[in-house]
């Protein structure tokens, strides 16, 4: 039996602290003060009951930093099609500015350590501002995090151009870790639109993405976010988002997992002024033996404010998922409206989901409804379909894409949208009729 | 075209259809009544390969196949339409990649090729006109939000597009108003041909006025108890069903 620390010791043995990072030296150290006396989480723990992290424990992994080109890695098939945008890449971790296009002078975009030069007082008012890391994967990210995106958005800029990150892990040489930490920032009455994309470039190895981003939308800010998991089977992923949101900010977060061994979201809102909304989208689709988890927090401190969280899930053969949506209303957040959903369908009898509302509500004028459904295809529509010339296959394809069509229409992004039915069209075995 | 001889189905072990006889050839419309829960739409499904009943006996011939062994899809395919009582509601479906997917598959079966995208649409047009409905309708999703009336033309535009040889209606009449009641009855007798035949079940003599009937089955308690030809539904109509219990 290997001990707990022995495990830690094993994982973390690559990983050294560097000069780039955004947090202060004497502070990184606190973080790995903090991560020595922790433990990895196991089944036993209760924010990690269905999510077995053994298979990645057992690996090692490195900061690979060999250098590629845009030959190699293809970028122009990665970005999305006809899509005007900037682009940034980012390969296990490290921004990759050759191959990146930031063509937008007016709003800030680069990497943390530019972002330190050029924003001083900024930053530093944000960095101040950071909520500090909780849990021990947050930590690793904290203390061994060398790059990641900086998005600065002034007062009321409207960027047209969504923003497109790509996180690449090549893991052709050996297992390949991504540790990005991510600060956006929308000021007073600006208006952003990011796609964050995530794709593996080899089949050899495993990859581990442990990225923490944190978003902050100030006053009356407007902000669509998506981001689209479509990695390998090899891959390993720990996605944290955290947004904070002021008074009248609306936030869209849209998180779509096609593919990877093993996911697990955290997404924690902070509705942190009155008259905010947010709506949380969710879409996985998984097979074989993957798993997919999604966690969700939305912190209802303020009053009058609408939270919208929709989750739907396809899973096939012995794969597993996880939904877990916590909603707290605070004692003053009155007039909150909070409504969440998680639907699923499982297409065999070894595919299994866990899906659990949390709701902690302190307030009394509140309108809260949540909702769980799991279930297997409509008999009645397969029956009607079937009856209209339309052979058993094409049928389930065409009512499990009927199932997910609601969170696909509701991207905004015309191209984007094409982009994710074309990936998810592939995933259903379907051709393009639709 | 379709013979059936026998026929026994039963669901969940309860029997529903107890021996049913029936012939039709190329060019008849029959019409089905008969009370509440006597197998009407029971029958229909069997017909259109539902698996959730059980055939338990008889034989069911047409066009010289064995119907009863081929799967729903086929059946469509090889002509077989209904038009359900209760068309089912299929959100993010829309009615045009159904229906362009039905067409292919129909001709793929029939050894032709796809309808390209131009003509597809074009036929579309025509045949909306037929049954008097707009693409405003056709370009929803399946079903979803359509009234009562709506959900019964939509079922007589998709018998118009895949032009069946045996179509089977199963209550399209009821809920419809006097106009829709019309442009159903309309739609059907513009596609009657010499080729192909029509199996309506109806609860009211008016539908009736409009498909006029070659011959009238009354079905009681899974059995085809009486036949006729239009005056039997006149009869019925007066008297109710207790005289033939
Ligand atoms: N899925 C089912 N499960 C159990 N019983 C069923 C099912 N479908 C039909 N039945 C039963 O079979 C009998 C015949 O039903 P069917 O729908 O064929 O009647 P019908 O003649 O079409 O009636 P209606 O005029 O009301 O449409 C009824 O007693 C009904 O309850
Ligand atoms: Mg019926």
């Amino acid at each position: 039996m290997n001990k707990p620390n022995d495990i830690k010791q094993r994982f973390l043995k690559n990983l050294s602290l560097t000069s780039d990072s955004i947090f202060s030296e004497n502070k990184r150290k606190s973080f790995i003060k903090k991560i020595n006396d922790l433990s990895f989480p196991d089944i036993k723990n209760e924010d990690w009951r269905f999510t077995d992290l053994t298979p990645l424990l057992s690996l090692d992994f490195n900061i690979i930093k060999n250098k590629v080109t845009s030959e190699d890695i293809q970028i122009e098939k990665k970005i999305i099609k006809n899509l005007d945008s900037i682009v940034l890449v980012f390969i296990n971790g490290i921004l990759y500015e050759d191959l990146s296009n930031i063509t937008d002078n007016k709003l800030f975009i680069g990497n943390i350590s530019k972002g330190k030069l050029l924003q001083n007082e900024i930053i530093n008012k944000y960095l101040n501002c950071l909520p500090e890391p909780n849990n021990i994967f947050a930590l690793i990210n904290a203390a061994y995090s060398v790059d990641g995106a900086f998005i600065y958005l002034p007062e009321n800029y409207i960027s047209d151009k969504p923003i497109q990150l790509i996180y690449i892990n090549d893991s052709e040489i050996s297992n390949s870790l991504s540790q990005t930490r991510n600060i956006i920032i929308a000021e007073k009455n600006s208006q952003l639109k990011i796609i964050e994309s995530y794709i593996s470039l080899s089949n050899k190895n495993n990859s581990f993405t442990n990225s923490f981003t944190t978003v902050f939308a100030q006053e009356n800010s407007n902000i669509e976010y998506y981001k689209l998991q479509n990695e390998n089977e090899h891959s390993f992923q720990i996605n944290n988002t955290e947004i904070i949101q002021a008074k009248e900010s609306s936030v869209n977060l849209n998180t779509i997992s096609l593919n990877g061994g093993l996911i697990r979201n955290n997404s924690n809102v902070l509705l942190n002024g009155e008259n905010t909304e947010i709506f949380l989208n969710g879409l996985y689709i998984i097979d074989s033996n993957k798993h997919i988890d999604n966690h969700t927090y939305i912190d209802h401190a303020k009053s009058n404010c609408s939270s919208n969280e929709l989750y739907k899930g396809i899973l096939k053969d012995t794969s597993t998922g996880v939904f877990d949506g916590k909603i707290m209303v605070r004692k003053d957040s009155q007039k909150t409206n909070a409504f969440q959903a998680n639907k699923n369908i499982l297409l065999s009898d070894a595919a299994k989901i866990n899906t659990q509302p949390h709701l902690e509500i302190y307030a009394d004028d509140v309108k809260c409804s949540h909702g769980a459904t799991v279930g297997q295809l409509d008999q009645e529509a397969m029956f009607y379909l079937r009856s209209r010339g339309i052979d058993k296959d094409k049928a389930k394809s065409l009512l499990m894409y009927a199932f997910i069509s609601d969170i696909i229409n509701s991207v905004k992004i015309d191209e984007l949208k094409q982009s994710i039915k074309h990936q998810v069209f592939n995933k259903l075995k379907m051709d393009s009729i639709l | 075209m379709l013979s059936i001889k026998g026929l026994c189905a039963s669901i969940n072990n309860k029997e529903i259809l107890k021996g049913i006889d029936l012939e039709i050839k190329a060019g008849e419309i029959h019409a089905i009544m008969g009370p509440n829960g006597s197998g009407k739409s029971t029958l229909s499904s069997v017909l259109a390969g539902r698996e959730i009943f059980e055939v338990t006996a008889g034989e069911v011939i047409y066009n010289g196949k064995n119907l009863l062994e081929l799967p729903a899809e086929i059946r469509s395919r090889e002509g077989i339409f209904l038009a359900m009582q209760y068309p089912v509601e299929i959100p993010g479906v829309s009615i045009v990649n159904f229906l362009k997917a039905a067409m292919d598959a129909k001709r793929k079966h029939l050894g032709l090729d796809p309808l390209s995208p131009s003509d597809f649409l074009k036929l579309m047009k025509e045949k909306q006109k037929v049954v008097e409905i707009t693409s405003k309708l056709t370009n929803r999703s399946l079903n979803e939000g359509f009234s009562g009336g709506e959900k019964k033309k939509n079922e007589i535009f998709q018998m118009a597009m895949l032009e069946p040889k045996l179509s089977i209606l199963d209550e399209t009449d009821s809920g419809l108003d006097i106009d829709a009641l019309r442009v159903v009855a309309n739609g059907v007798n513009s596609l009657r041909t010499k080729d192909n035949a029509f199996l309506v079940i109806t609860h009211y003599q008016r539908l009736l006025d409009y498909i006029v009937p070659d011959f009238v089955h009354i079905l009681y308690d899974g059995k085809i108890v009486k036949t006729g030809d239009k005056s039997l539904a006149l009869e019925l109509e007066e008297k109710g069903y207790d005289w033939i219990k």
